[in-house]
């Protein structure tokens, strides 16, 4: 075999590019699927602790937490609220769930989101109501079209409350869903599922999905750390967006194929159109003592915001 | 070479293409018996992954007749609730890619979807999977997502899991590929165990290192999808002009009978 003289010694070294392109999809598409695979491993890790609500059939998890987000929805007020939460602190505490862990994931992110929903609602020029802070005073009436506003902009009270006690429901609410789903391992948590009358074929769908992420996300990983590896620092912002775009079309050809794999492999194994599969749930006594517990605490609380009034 | 006995398999003129104009196997005939473990050979792109899914009823061919277990398999015929059930069990299929065939959420569901698509009952499913784990040393594995195991335990367990419905006829695609030297030296131990149970092992592969030990019958695909030869595996190593004809071998390859046979 002749090799070409080229490559019979080492070429000389290509100019290097003046700077390096700050937009690098392929580094931060990298970053994000190292972080998707530590999440994912870090929640499984979390799921395997012998902590309080690993222990509870995942069935009374479901209703428990189910009785208490209907609870917390229907509380107007805030101790009562934030009552809730300490409780769940506890329980998540009880959990070996990192408080910081939980904290950082919700109120991060919650409060951004739901704020920008609420925030017209704390101004009297969309919800009139009694004045907590003036914030300007026109000369005048302002008059924008068929819409007309009063002289002074101001947050009102029954704004800053509202908004405050719908970004505590949604951010308790939130802590309650992760905490479900940190504490149990995704097929157990589509099990209890099936308890509650959600078809079979649908969580089978769903789990296989999620199996299939890991499966595509390894590809994936491959790819761009194939591209990363040739990669001199001389690929423009549109080579790498078209590189991208032919991944994402790559991947759509490669999961439809491995579907097909699947398939065939499911009726090499004699699938029919049925699934079946083996349940395994058994409900103890401590189970029925927490449903019994979080049924009573929902109803206690909902009872003291009725005592309450408002 | 037991032929006094009726064929497992049988087939005659069998032909497959994808693309009309294209095939992938040319007029295939052939006899499978019960308990003659059968390698078919053939060099990358020879069809050898095709003829086994055609001899496990998960392709049809485009023409030709196949039989098995002395019925005539068809499309139809599988679509006979009977017929498909008992075909099911008795044929077992591991494939080449073993992400495609470990779908389950757990590897605990994984060996129990087979039993249970055969309709046995929760305990016996149970059992089955406690023992096959045991015996394949997966027991650890059992409550772990697939995506958490190495390639050679993805082998491990995509075996156990077509071993639970306890197939007699065992199909292996490309079974080494990707396995590290001490796994593969398992693999064929372990195939060999199985074959002395009395199932019938048939293997695709390009590994010759493996072929003498495990089959005591070797078909040759050439690459324009016939079969070039048919014989015991020291019939075919013996002649090492048809190895290079069907581009299994280089020239300069150094190949000798009997070099899988080093650990005595």
């Amino acid at each position: 075999m002749d090799l070409p003289l080229w490559l019979q010694k080492n070429s000389p070294l290509a100019p290097s590019p003046s700077k390096l392109k700050q937009s690098n999809f392929i580094q931060k598409t990298l970053k994000g699927i190292i972080d998707f695979v530590r999440e994912s491993v870090y929640s499984e890790e979390i799921a395997l602790r012998s902590g309080f609500l690993q222990s509870i059939d995942p069935r009374v998890k479901l209703v428990a937490i189910f009785s208490l987000l209907i609870t917390v929805n229907l509380l107007r007020h805030l101790p009562l609220l934030w009552s809730v939460y300490l409780v769940i602190l506890v329980v998540a505490w009880l959990s070996k769930v990192p408080a910081l862990f939980l904290i950082q994931r919700v109120w991060f992110v919650v409060p951004l989101f739901t704020g920008i929903m609420v925030l017209p609602s704390l101004f009297n020029w969309v919800r009139p109501g009694d004045p907590l802070w003036n914030l300007w005073t026109f000369s005048a009436p302002l008059h924008v079209g068929p819409l007309h506003f009063p002289r002074e902009l101001m947050i009102t009270y029954q704004g800053f409350w509202g908004a405050l006690l719908l970004i505590s429901r949604v951010g308790i609410s939130v802590t309650l869903a992760v905490l479900l789903t940190v504490t149990t391992r995704w097929n157990h948590l589509l099990r209890a599922l099936r308890t509650f009358f959600v078809p079979k074929i649908f969580i089978v769908t769903l789990e296989m999905t999620y199996r299939y992420i890991f499966v595509l996300i390894t590809l994936l990983e491959d790819m761009f750390l194939a591209r990363k590896a040739r990669d001199a620092g001389h690929s423009s912002g549109a080579e790498q967006r078209r590189f991208v775009g032919s991944s994402i079309a790559h991947l759509f050809g490669k999961s439809l194929q491995m579907s097909e794999e699947v398939y065939t492999s499911m009726i090499a194994r004699g699938y029919t159109g049925e699934i079946y599969t083996l349940q395994r749930f058994q409900l103890r006594w401590t189970d029925v003592f927490s449903i019994a517990v979080s049924l009573m605490l929902s109803l206690s609380f909902y009872a003291a915001d009725k005592v309450l009034g408002g | 070479m037991s032929k006094q006995t009726a064929p497992l398999f049988q087939l005659a003129d069998v032909s497959y293409a994808y693309i009309p104009g294209h095939p992938v196997l040319s007029d295939i005939n052939l006899q499978l018996y019960p308990a003659q473990n059968l390698v078919i050979l053939g060099a990358n792109g020879s069809g050898k992954s095709t003829l086994l899914k055609i001899l496990a009823g998960l392709v049809h061919p485009t023409s030709g007749q196949i039989s098995a277990f002395g019925q005539e398999l068809t499309e139809k015929k599988l679509q006979d609730p009977a017929f498909l059930s008992e075909f099911r069990q008795r044929v077992g299929f591991i494939f080449q890619n073993s992400d495609a065939q470990l779908f389950s959420a757990t590897v605990r569901d994984e060996l129990a979807f087979a039993p249970l698509q055969l309709g046995l009952s929760a305990e016996q499913v149970e059992q089955r999977i406690i023992e096959t784990a045991d015996l394949l040393g997966i027991t650890p594995l059992l409550d772990r997502p697939p995506y958490k195991l190495s390639g050679g335990e993805k082998k491990k367990v995509a075996l156990a899991c077509v071993l639970t419905a306890n197939p007699e006829v065992l199909f292996l695609d490309e079974p080494t590929n990707g396995l590290d030297p001490r796994t593969q030296f398992w693999l064929v131990e372990f195939l060999a165990s199985l074959q002395n149970a009395g199932k019938t092992i048939i293997t695709a592969t390009h590994d010759l290192s493996i072929v003498e030990e495990i089959a005591q019958r070797v078909i040759v695909l050439r690459e324009n999808h016939t079969v070039a030869a048919d014989g015991t595996p020291f019939e075919i190593f013996s002649d090492r002009e048809l190895l290079l004809d069907v581009n299994l071998i280089h020239e300069r390859s150094h190949f000798h009978i009997g070099g899988a046979k080093n650990h005595g």
